[in-house]
C-alpha cells in the first residue's frame, strides 16, 4: 500500500481518479436531493424529516473524517510518511465544516421537534467538542513553523482526541438525552421506513464522496505548494 | 407548488438547514478549487513543464 504513497505516484493516480470522483459526487447529490424533496412528509415529524437527509450525512462524515485524520496521523507518526501528514492536515478543515453543518442542521431540526435549538446533553456536547478538536488541530498546525514538528504535535493531538469518537457514538445510550438513539444499523433492521432510507443513504454516499473529492484536491494543492517552496529555496540558495 | 415551499409550516427550519448546508459546501468547493489553481499557476511559473 505504501508503494502508492509517494507524492509522485499519488499525483498520477489521483489525477486519473479525480474527474470520475467529481462526476460521481455531483450525480449522487442530484439524485439524493431529488429523493429528499420527493419523499413524503413523516407522519410525526412532517416536513422536518427532510433535515435528516442532510443532518445525518454531515454528522457521519464529520466523525468518519476524524477517524481518517487520526489514522493518517498514526501512519505519519510511525512511518514518518509526508503524504500521511498531508492527508491528515487537509482532512481537518473539511471535518470542521461537516461538524459545523451537522450542529447547525441539528439545531434547526431540534427547535421544531424538541422545542429547543440546543441542549447540553452528552450527544450535543461531545459533538461540539469534536468541532473544537478540529479547530485545535488546525490551530496547532498554524502555530508551529517547522513542518515536521508541526505534523508530529498535531498527530499526537489528533490521536488523543480519538477518545471523543466512542463518547459521541455511545452518548445516546449512556446519558439521558433528547437525541434519538441508533435507528439505522440495528440487528433487527432499520427502524426507518424505506421511503426515508433511500434519500438518506444516497445523501450519505454523496457527502462521503464529496469529502474524498475535496480531500484529494486539497492534498494535491499542498503537494504542489511544497514542491514550489522546495524549488524556490533551491533557486535562491 | 406553494405548499412545497411552505414545507408544511416548517419552512423556517427546513429551508435554512438546506440553505446553510449549500452555502457551506459550495464555499468549500470554490475555496478548494481556487487554492488548487493558484498552486498550479505558482508552480508552473517556476517549473514550466509541469502540467
Amino acid at each position: 500500500m505504501f508503494g502508492y504513497a509517494n507524492p509522485k505516484r499519488f499525483m498520477e493516480l489521483s489525477g486519473r481518479i479525480l474527474p470520475w470522483l467529481g462526476a460521481a459526487t455531483a450525480l449522487l447529490f442530484a439524485i439524493g436531493l431529488y429523493l429528499s424533496f420527493t419523499a413524503p412528509p413523516d407522519y410525526q415529524q412532517g416536513d422536518t424529516v427532510r433535515i435528516m437527509f442532510i443532518h445525518v450525512p454531515a454528522a457521519w462524515v464529520a466523525m468518519m473524517a476524524y477517524g481518517f485524520m487520526a489514522l493518517a496521523s498514526l501512519i505519519g507518526l510511525i512511518n514518518r510518511h509526508p503524504l500521511a501528514d498531508v492527508a491528515a492536515k487537509q482532512a481537518a478543515p473539511l471535518g470542521a465544516l461537516f461538524t459545523a453543518l451537522a450542529l447547525i442542521t441539528g439545531s434547526l431540526w431540534g427547535r421544531p421537534m424538541w422545542g429547543t435549538y440546543w441542549v447540553w446533553d452528552g450527544r450535543l456536547t461531545s459533538f461540539l467538542l469534536l468541532l473544537f478538536l478540529y479547530l485545535g488541530y488546525i490551530a496547532l498546525w498554524n502555530a508551529i513553523e517547522n513542518e515536521v514538528r508541526a505534523a508530529k504535535a498535531a498527530a499526537i493531538f489528533a490521536l488523543v482526541g480519538v477518545v471523543n469518537l466512542p463518547i459521541i457514538e455511545f452518548s445516546v445510550q449512556w446519558w439521558t438525552t433528547l437525541h434519538q438513539g441508533e435507528s439505522i444499523l440495528l440487528k433487527g433492521g432499520p427502524l426507518i421506513s424505506a421511503v426515508f432510507l433511500w434519500p438518506l443513504f444516497t445523501m450519505a454516499i454523496a457527502y462521503t464522496l464529496l469529502f474524498f473529492t475535496l480531500l484529494i484536491v486539497r492534498m494535491r494543492t499542498e503537494i504542489l505548494e511544497r514542491r514550489a517552496r522546495t524549488l524556490a529555496l533551491g533557486a535562491s540558495a | 407548488m406553494s405548499s412545497f415551499f411552505a414545507m408544511g409550516k416548517y419552512a423556517a427550519f427546513v429551508w435554512p438547514a438546506y440553505g446553510i448546508s449549500a452555502i457551506g459546501i459550495v464555499a468549500a468547493v470554490l475555496l478548494t478549487l481556487r487554492a488548487y489553481h493558484r498552486a498550479k499557476a505558482q508552480l508552473s511559473a517556476i517549473e514550466p513543464n509541469v502540467k
